[in-house]
């Protein structure tokens, strides 16, 4: 396991609107998340959790402090840089509605290829590989024939596609119920384990039990963290 | 199994080097530069389909201009028959006809249709009726053969009566004839005195006809139909039937039969000769045209109409560009999250943007294709039964009204897709509304172009072209275009400031034109669409009602008015006996006044001209149907004084003439001249002068025995029923007219009923036309606008907001953009009209128009005249009707919107 970070925020502050009107969303946080690491965000709502995650794929830039995703400076990178990023290095999975509804499944992860100027066959290749990868038996149905579960695999594979190892999931179980979310954890883990970094916000202490580190936001600051082990939650 | 890339091992070092820092492209192979583009077109695709009523409404926008403009181009080519569509009809089996003889070189039309000689004459002295067989055939070379097609007008007696006509010999037993009448019953003429008709003669087979210029009756034979003209009146004569030197020419041609086909070089060769001639081979490959021997005029109007043609067409695509606008709009503020996602996994601006031109490309193909299609296809079902020769299909013409309707979509589409390129990820992922972007159009650019375009509109008001109806077309329209596009990007600011008047308004009002502000959007192309349509209706109708007073206020009247006329100009005193029976048959018992002309024993068709008449330059003497000079007996006095006049009478019963224009009388005397010569002699009638009491289409009368006395002669050619005796219904003048048009080509009725022109039927198409455009494009951003509401609403609703006022939220959201639209049209569409209607009625007003007594008949001022029933109607009800429209088919029922995250 390497110790090297595939993402690392360095004392980064976000602060929506300016005046008395503004609202510090994070003030100073600072973490790493290492290739085949696992990282968990808790917090209560309104802690900064999906801005944290916003700003780790370049969605959002911060006020002030520095991102650093593979190397690269986010700050140091134009819009149109910035979207080449995340169809080639970042990778996001959301609670729900992840996927374009009128894009089957293995278009659906075809896309950020086909975006990125890959022909629609070796997309579509790679797609089924990865589909398949992730346990997705049925890659042609479009997203609202697949259960909530299904989805988010797809989503998952969507956000491996191609050479991308950094997957930013904001509550991806948030959606769904235990056994599947087991099963979508399960997933993220083994993707882990293979070299993926993987950062993940939840406000559920049964899915951060899976996380190799725990990182909880108050107020938009980090407010603790912990190692967590990973035979307890299993 | 593999790392989280695709089996690749994690990279323990993490410092590769990156280019651009962005990450390495994939590598070269299995990359297309069209990839992107190919998903962002399978995205659209998809989505057409998802959101059918939005696609339909954008294809039922796109699709129906082009549907209208694709069937009229396919109607105009299938109707119009051109040289080599006729080529059978006009020459049957021949190789080449030879149309007219003329003294010098010639310069002719590849088809022959049109020639002049050297020195710009056209079809003056024509004297292919002197050559013969032989010289015909000569000019063609050695093999040729001849055969004669004579044209004479003549009149002729049947068993309706006396008639004028034309009379065609040509031998159509010989096969060169071929194709060029179709017999319909009985035979075909075979020896001189046997004719065929036309249908249009309804003379059937077996009666016998008496011509003029022939001294034993001609046997009717059959019943012929000319190929060409169908519908023309015609009598088919077998070559030899008419003496030569009978009746007056009406073309001799010969069709020719030769060897080898005739070239263009064989016809040029042969306009030398004065020869003009239309070449089967020729017309079938014509040369290429605006060579120096094409004498086809120069259309010097071709730029103006150019001009005239792009410039519709820009208005047009604005136009069906601002009805789509607003649903492109909506359709990416429902796909916000869409997008989002895209941008969130990796799609750039550029991605973003070419999904929702893809959509403008998507839709506007299928719209384009079908409007095309059923507006072709509309026309070719309907073509057999209508038109005669093939259907034609203008395929150049139909692709670029098909690649007009796309472009129109993907303009429609522009707005929306800058917009989805700003898509902020972050705000629409957490299913926020961004701030609502502050952007007010472009205002400064927009009054500076409408302020321009008012300017282009109005510059014909001080030119000083004089007379022509149609100078300042191209301004006009350059001027509504250019202003049209200034208000599409004043609109945004306008629909913002609108809405800001509506603080002091009722809570639902209030609310429609807050959220109409807020969605500029959607809003404003709505809004501009409504306010082109009306513009351009404001503009037309005040230009048509205008034009319409000045027409009023320059009436000329032909006759006395309330007087039913019959005219008619017979070349033989039998025909004019023929009217005279005709006419006294539909009018019994009613006294008629007849009139007529000062003519010569050469010429029954000189021109007479009253001398001394104070008009000078810019001036028209006005002249009603009679000439300036009628003659007739006391009756005719009397009709045109309005009564007995003892001292008139008593003069013209001395014979001498009575003249209503004191310039027209120098010492008791009116002179005047007759016949077209250089110097014609002036010829003086003893005279007095009569004031009569409301002004005449005649300067004076003459009295028969003063014509005589001149040794001139009388040529009948007016009935007239006093109004006093007859007052003619408009069904008793078409009766009579077509009693008299039957008897020949130059007869006709007419009762004298003032002006009567009248624009309302126009006027009522164009303001339906109007509405309709208005009422679309208004319930089309309405309904929009109502379906993306839906949680606004459903919270409306939540705090105990009745049914009503969430109808009356629906009827202020469509009266806003209706009435924002429809007043500011309406403003904006007087300055085009009113400019139009100030520079022509000043042009008119810059040529005299003089009758008798010096009468003016044009106003010399400025007339301007604003139909405001029709305006006001439009400004109040149309966004009235869009708002009570638009709250009954609202639906209450609130429905519980499912939240996004």
């Amino acid at each position: 396991m390497s110790f090297d970070p595939v993402v690392r925020l360095a004392d980064v502050t976000r602060v929506h609107g300016d005046g008395p009107q503004a609202v510090h969303a994070l003030r100073g946080v600072s973490m790493e998340v290492a290739a085949g690491e696992l990282v968990a965000v808790m917090g209560p709502s309104g802690s900064g959790k999906s801005t944290l995650l916003n700003l780790a794929g370049g969605l959002d830039l911060p006020t002030s402090g520095a991102v650093v995703v593979e190397g690269t400076p986010l700050s140091s990178l134009s819009a149109k840089e910035l979207a080449a990023l995340r169809r080639r290095r970042v990778g996001y999975v959301f609670q729900d509605l992840n996927l374009i509804p009128s894009l089957t499944a293995v278009e659906n992860v075809m896309l950020p290829r086909e975006l990125d100027g890959v022909r629609a066959r070796t997309a579509r290749g790679e797609a089924l590989e990865i589909l398949a990868e992730v346990g997705l038996t049925e890659p042609g149905r479009f997203p609202d024939e697949l259960s909530g579960g299904q989805r988010q695999r797809v989503a998952i594979a969507r956000a491996l596609a191609g050479e991308r190892r950094l997957i930013l999931a904001d509550e991806p179980t948030g959606a769904l119920d235990t056994p599947t979310g087991d099963d979508i954890l399960r997933l993220l883990r083994a993707r882990c384990e293979a070299g993926a970094a993987v950062l993940l916000v939840t406000h559920e202490p049964r899915y951060a039990a899976w996380a190799d580190r725990v990182v909880f936001l108050r107020d938009g600051a980090v407010a603790d963290s912990t190692e967590a082990t990973l035979e307890s939650a299993r | 199994m593999s790392a989280g890339g695709r089996g690749r091992p994690a990279d323990p070092a993490g410092d590769r080097p990156v280019d651009a820092g962005e990450g390495e492209r994939p590598p070269a192979a299995g990359r297309s530069p069209l990839a992107a583009l190919l998903a962002a077109l399978r995205i659209s695709r998809r989505d057409v389909w998802r959101a059918r009523g939005r696609s339909a409404l954008i294809i039922v926008m796109v699709a129906l201009p082009v549907m209208f403009f694709s069937g009229t181009v396919t109607w105009i080519a299938t109707h119009d028959i051109d040289s080599r569509e006729a080529l059978t009809w006009e020459m049957g089996a021949a190789d080449a006809k030879l149309r007219a003889r003329l003294g010098d070189a010639v310069r002719q039309s590849a088809d022959g249709e049109l020639w002049f000689d050297e020195d710009g004459d056209s079809r003056e002295g024509d004297r292919a009726e002197e050559l013969s067989q032989q010289q015909v055939a000569s000019f063609f070379g050695p093999g040729s053969r001849a055969v004669r097609v004579r044209g004479l007008w003549t009149g002729y007696g049947g068993p309706r009566g006396y008639r004028e006509g034309e009379v065609v010999e040509i031998d159509l037993h010989d096969p060169i004839t071929a194709g060029m009448y179709r017999l319909v019953s009985g035979r075909l003429p075979r020896t001189a005195g046997e004719v065929a008709t036309s249908p249009s003669l309804a003379v059937a087979a077996g009666s016998s006809l008496t011509l003029d210029q022939v001294a034993t009756p001609v046997t009717v034979v059959g019943v012929v139909e000319p190929q060409r003209h169908p519908a023309q009146p015609q009598i088919v004569a077998a070559p030899g039937t008419v003496p030569t030197g009978g009746g007056q020419g009406s073309g001799t041609e010969w069709l020719v039969d030769t060897p080898a086909p005739v070239s263009w070089q064989q016809v040029r060769a042969l306009n030398r000769q004065g020869l003009v001639v239309s070449s089967r081979a020729v017309i079938n490959d014509p040369p290429p045209p605006g060579g120096m021997e094409d004498p086809a005029p120069r259309d010097p109007q071709g730029f103006q109409t150019a001009v005239t043609a792009v410039l519709g067409v820009a208005m047009v695509v604005l136009e069906v560009a601002l009805l789509a606008g607003p649903a492109f709009a909506v359709g990416i503020r429902r796909r916000r999250r869409e997008l989002a996602l895209l941008a969130a996994q990796g799609g750039s601006a550029r991605h973003l943007r070419w999904i929702v031109l893809a959509d403008g490309l998507t839709l506007g193909l299928t719209a384009s294709v079908l409007g095309s299609v059923l507006g072709v296809g509309v026309v070719a079902a309907l073509a057999p039964s209508i038109h005669r020769g093939p259907f034609d299909l203008p395929l150049g013409q139909v692709a670029l009204v098909t690649l007009l309707g796309v472009v129109s979509s993907l303009l429609a589409a522009l707005v929306p897709a800058a917009q989805a390129a700003r898509t902020d990820a972050a705000t629409a992922l957490a299913g926020r509304h961004g701030p609502v972007r502050d952007r007010k159009g472009w205002p400064v650019a927009g009054l500076v172009l409408a302020a321009a375009g008012c300017a282009v509109a109005a510059s014909p008001v001080w030119s000083d072209a004089r007379g022509e109806q149609f100078t300042g077309r191209v301004e006009l329209l350059a001027g509504a275009a250019l202003g049209q596009f200034g208000l599409v990007l004043l609109t945004p600011w306008l629909v913002r400031a609108a809405a800001g008047l509506a603080v002091r308004l009722p809570l639902p009002f209030r609310l429609a034109a807050r959220d109409a502000a807020r969605n500029r959007g959607r809003t404003a192309p709505a809004v501009a669409a409504v306010l082109a349509a009306s513009a351009a209706f404001t503009a037309v109708a005040v230009i048509g009602s205008s034009r319409l007073a000045q027409d009023r206020e320059g009436y000329l009247p032909s006759y006395v008015h309330g007087s039913t006329a019959v005219s008619a100009r017979p070349s033989d005193p039998r025909a004019w006996a023929e009217v005279k029976r005709v006419v006294t048959a539909a009018l019994p018992g009613v006294p008629l006044i007849e009139a007529g002309t000062v003519v010569t024993r050469e010429d029954s068709f000189a021109n007479v001209s009253v001398v001394n008449l104070a008009c000078e330059r810019h001036c028209i003497y006005a002249e009603g149907r009679f000439g300036e000079l009628p003659v007739g007996g006391v009756d005719l006095l009397r009709h045109l004084l309005r009564g007995p006049d003892p001292a008139a009478e008593a003069a013209f019963a001395e014979g001498k003439a009575v003249v209503f224009d004191p310039a027209a009388i120098r010492d008791g005397s009116l002179v005047f001249t007759i016949g077209d010569s250089e110097k014609p002699r002036p010829r003086t009638v003893p005279a007095v002068l009569v004031r009569p009491r409301s002004p005449l289409p005649v300067t004076g009368v003459l009295p028969v025995a003063a014509v005589t006395r001149l040794g001139l002669q009388v040529r009948y050619d007016h009935l007239i029923a006093d109004p006093a005796v007859l007052r003619a219904s408009p069904e008793t003048t078409e009766r009579l007219n077509s009693a008299v048009t039957a008897v020949g080509f130059s007869a006709g009725a007419y009762a004298e009923l003032g002006f009567t022109g009248d624009e309302t039927a126009t006027l009522l198409v164009l303001a339906a036309a109007a509405a309709l455009l208005v009422l679309g494009g208004t319930f089309a951003a309405t309904g929009l606008a109502a379906a993306e509401a839906r949680a606004d609403r459903a919270t409306l609703a939540a705090v105990g907001a009745p049914a009503r006022t969430q109808r009356l939220l629906v009827a202020g959201q469509a009266a806003f953009i209706a009435g924002l639209g429809v007043v500011t049209g309406t403003a904006a569409g007087m300055v085009p009209g009113v400019a139009d209607a100030v520079a022509s009625s000043r042009r008119a007003a810059s040529v005299i128009m003089q009758g008798s007594g010096g009468h003016h008949y044009r106003a010399s001022g400025v007339l301007v005249d604003v139909p405001w029933p029709v305006l006001g109607a439009m400004v109040v009800g149309l966004p009235l009707l869009a708002g009570l429209v638009a709250a009954l088919f609202t639906r209450t029922r609130v429905v519980l919107t499912r939240r996004m995250t």
